[in-house]
């Protein structure tokens, strides 16, 4: 990497991934292990430790790093489980770990002191003194920052702290401030806090009523589409809601982060490292958005446009639609 | 903590955004007539309201102290700017207790007494130990949390008071974005403090008809008012010492007797219900995150 | 949750397969349309024998694959494509997965996913994923989202790719079928020369698309020929060691 350069941060949710994303070249890939320690606790989906170790060899045979995510609550009288996958992230030699919970820090910083640590996005540290909070008592390196922020504020955090920042580029976005929101648990009682799943699939359903199909979470409908629309997963911040008589997508619409355009300009706001979401999609969806990231990434560093790059990646645009988000003066 | 450890009543802070004279009444009344401990002043929401009560809060504090009730300054619970950074120091320097609602107040807290309020993540142990050690004396738990983690965050909890949300609607998300300006049409940054209109919150209904969620500006609440009760023995058997009622545009002061009266078992809980869902009006009563099920409902 | 035997069942109670393909088969990619092919012109036990080959030879060379499988919660997936007269039966979790092919219309699923046979390819080799699978209309996903959902993210975790699994399925009965092969090829072969000679004759100017495509259709016959072939190999080694067992 180039002194300077923006760090590609990927997604892996499969160990098949994390190689789609090496060969297209990320330079780190975070995972996470197959439980509710990390935030994206689906079937299916993450690393056993015997895989996270094959996986970090992948990597670093390459010169790349594997980050873990164990960025998810531990439950009061059930820590157990997030401290041994600290523990193991640590023993698979894992460049950084990724973590949210203060207790589970003090752990970390206590038992394994050499270990890298970054602030994962769900500590939701969206200003200077919370960064300095978690820099000055756990060592913190590098805060992932929340998706509610203006290039602006990026840039004004940056020179405040002095620590390395890790800003979301591509994917899902949510609008609610990341960690501490429960529309989730309370339309079907699984927290994305403690268990790792918003909206989990098993709570999800689709029924057709009067010519119209419901997507549902728990019991609740969240949307409602006519035949042959697609109907978007029912995310509860995704969902059409009605307020004065008017049903909108209230919270946020179905719309995919893309900030490729404006590199030049989270480059410029003194940004680290750039990451890409979804450790939830395909190794396929991986290599192509990762490929794309990489080719603006290297013609920014050769001094030119991004602009070329961008047609690569619309159409990964969840529901084809694209935002600067909070970037942008004008989201809020 | 034993079980014959005085319960203490705390009125949590003001959600939504009343003006000045209705604040101003409310809060005297409260000094005057409501069996309440600790009362919690200050803006958590959004701080384009803060100057909205500034006039009074001098005076509502003098005069709830005089009645012989605790204040404790409520902050924000989303700061992102470095004038939101200022305004937190400027709490601390106040003198009050702190209720530090966003991890920015730990830092500027450092080391003095506060209380950590429900808006930061506090549900282990471990995070529960690592507060009390920077300060901590109470820590008023997130309202997601069910009654076994309660129990299990209160056990151990030694010198540092547990606190819970008894009554309300519960906070479920804060946020950049102001939701309430949007479903006005409105930027947040021309938003004519729209959310002034709806004094208990504006409901977002679902597309086939449902009462979901309420809406108060950047923070999202639950439509239901979530209520312990039920459970409020148990928990405070295992350590919990302060229940929380969240103020709504109702009799709070009937709803701090009736809460008063079923800590000191002069009433049951099946008759609170029966008298808080008469006040309520057919909005209903929610009990699914201390029960452990999906918040919205009732167990 | 259905057992091993539901699924023989629901083979063997599969119609036979009547001789013309039904509209909209795919006539593209060469695994696809042997996939197409096959399935509509196998009868029906062999469709059967060859999708538990498939099965047993991708999770040989997957060998994570029956692990991974057997740690979802236990199910039963209906794959039905759009352009196939039957479909098929996963069934995984707890015990060892097992593929059958069933009627279009069977029940007893606790998802079922409906597509084109591209389409179904797609998900299989990990160009849709679980996110994707929500925004689509032309894959609809009914029942328990949930299993679909775990199901893809196992089957992405392997580079799992249609023409190298038929490939080595198939390869494992080449020497005995690749000389009637060589013979059924050279009979097309023979064919499609003078296919293309009369049309020659015909249009003497035009190197047109029509002739491009009727030797397209004509190696596709020459495939499914083989296939056929390799196939009766298969049912008839397959027999001699059901007998052997019985």
């Amino acid at each position: 990497m180039n002194a300077g350069a923006l760090e590609l941060v990927c997604p892996a949710g499969t160990p098949a991934a994390l190689r789609a994303a090496v060969d297209a070249g990320a330079d780190s890939v975070y995972c996470g292990f197959r439980d509710r320690t990390n935030a994206r606790n689906y079937p299916g989906l993450n690393f056993d430790p015997d895989e996270l170790v094959e996986g970090i060899a992948y990597a670093h045979d390459r010169g790349r790093k594997v980050l873990v995510a164990i960025n998810t609550f531990p439950p009061a009288g059930d820590t157990g489980p997030w401290c041994l996958a600290v523990d193991r992230a640590a023993e698979a030699g894992a460049d950084a770990v990724i973590l949210a919970d203060i207790g589970l820090l003090a752990y970390a910083t206590r038992t394994h002191p050499s270990l890298r640590r970054h602030l994962s996005v769900q500590a939701s540290a969206a200003n200077a003194p919370s960064i300095r909070y978690y820099r000055d008592h756990f060592g913190v390196r590098r805060v992932v920052l929340p998706r509610v922020l203006s290039i602006e504020e990026v840039g004004a955090l940056v020179a405040d702290t002095g620590i390395e920042t890790e800003v979301f580029a591509f994917g899902s976005v949510g609008p609610m401030s990341e960690g501490r929101c429960f529309l989730s648990s309370y339309l079907c009682g699984v927290s994305p806090t403690s268990e790792g799943a918003c909206a989990p699939a098993n709570h999800v359903s689709y029924v057709e009523s009067d010519g119209r199909v419901l997507s549902k979470l728990g019991p609740v409908t969240l949307n409602a589409f006519a035949p042959g629309e697609p109907a978007a997963y029912p995310t509860p911040c995704k969902g059409r809601y009605v307020t004065h008589g008017r049903a909108s997508y209230l919270f946020e619409e179905p719309v995919a982060l893309n900030a490729l355009a404006i590199l030049p300009e989270l480059r410029a706001a003194g940004v680290t490292a750039l990451k890409i979401e979804g450790r939830q999609r395909s190794r396929a969806y991986v290599a192509q958005v990762v490929g794309a990231f990489r080719q603006a990434l290297d013609a920014l560093a050769r001094g030119q446009s991004v602009e070329p790059h961008l047609s690569a990646l619309r159409q990964e645009a969840e529901g084809g639609r694209e935002t600067f988000g909070a970037y942008r003066k004008g989201w809020k | 903590m034993s079980a014959t450890a005085p319960a203490r009543l705390t009125l949590g802070p003001l959600l939504f955004h009343w003006s000045a004279a209705k604040r101003r009444d409310f809060y005297l009344r409260i000094a005057d007539e409501a069996p309440i401990d600790t009362v919690y002043l200050g803006e958590v929401v959004c701080s384009k309201r803060e100057s909205a009560f500034a006039p009074y809060f001098d005076e509502a504090v003098s005069r709830l102290q005089a009645a012989g009730k605790t204040v404790v300054h409520s902050t924000l619970a989303l700061v992102t700017t470095p004038r939101e950074v200022g305004t937190l120091r400027e709490s601390a320097a106040r003198g009050l207790l702190v209720e530090a609602n966003d991890v920015a107040c730990l830092d500027v807290l450092a080391g003095s007494p506060h209380v950590v309020g429900p808006y930061v993540n506090v549900i282990n142990e471990r995070t529960r130990d690592f507060l009390a050690s920077q300060g901590a004396v109470r820590i008023v738990l997130p309202v997601e949390l069910p009654e076994t983690s309660i129990r299990a965050i209160a056990a151990g909890a030694g010198a540092t008071a547990i606190e819970i949300h008894a009554f309300g609607r519960q906070p479920l998300s804060v946020a950049m974005r102001c939701y309430h300006a949007r479903s006005h049409n409105l930027s947040k940054d021309h938003c004519q403090l729209v959310c002034g209109l709806d004094a208990d919150g504006l409901t977002a209904t679902s597309v086939a008809g449902e009462d979901v969620l309420t809406i108060n500006g950047t923070q999202t609440l639950s439509f239901g008012y979530g209520v312990v009760l039920d459970e409020i023995g148990r928990l405070r058997e295992s350590g919990v010492g302060h229940f929380r009622l969240s103020p709504h545009d109702l009799d709070m002061v009937r709803v701090a007797t009736l809460y008063r009266d079923l800590l000191d078992r002069r009433t049951e809980p099946a008759a609170v219900a029966a008298e808080l869902r008469g006040m309520l009006q057919g909005r209903p009563l929610i009990n699914g995150f201390v029960r452990g099920h999906a918040g919205m409902t009732w167990n | 949750m259905q057992t091993p035997h539901d699924l023989e069942d629901l083979g063997h109670a599969l119609p036979v397969p009547t001789s013309a393909p039904p509209a909209g088969v795919d006539d593209g990619g060469t695994p696809l349309a042997l996939l197409q092919f096959g399935a509509i012109w196998l009868p029906r036990s062999v469709a059967h024998a060859v999708a538990t080959a498939v099965l047993r030879s991708v999770e040989r060379a997957h060998p994570r694959l029956p692990r991974n499988l057997l740690a979802l919660d236990p199910a039963v997936v209906h794959v039905i494509p759009n352009d196939l007269p039957y479909g098929f039966a996963l069934a995984f979790g707890r015990d060892p997965a097992r593929l059958g092919v069933i009627p279009r219309e069977a029940h007893g699923a606790d998802a079922t996913i409906r597509a084109s046979t591209r389409v179904l390819v797609d998900l299989l080799e990990g160009r849709i994923d679980s996110d994707s699978l929500f925004f689509r209309r032309d894959l609809i996903v009914s029942g328990n989202t949930a299993v679909v959902v775990g199901l893809r993210n196992v089957l992405d975790r392997e580079p799992l790719m249609l023409a190298d699994e038929l490939a080595r399925v198939l390869g494992r009965f080449a020497p005995a079928t690749r000389a009637v092969a060589r013979r059924l090829n050279g009979w097309v072969e023979a064919l499609q020369e003078r296919v293309a000679a009369a049309h020659r004759v015909l249009h003497p100017r035009e190197p047109d698309a029509s002739e491009t495509f009727r030797a397209e259709l004509d190696r596709h016959r020459a495939e499914i020929a083989a296939l056929t072939a390799r196939l009766a190999q298969f049912e008839a080694r397959q027999k001699r060691r059901d007998d052997k067992s019985a």
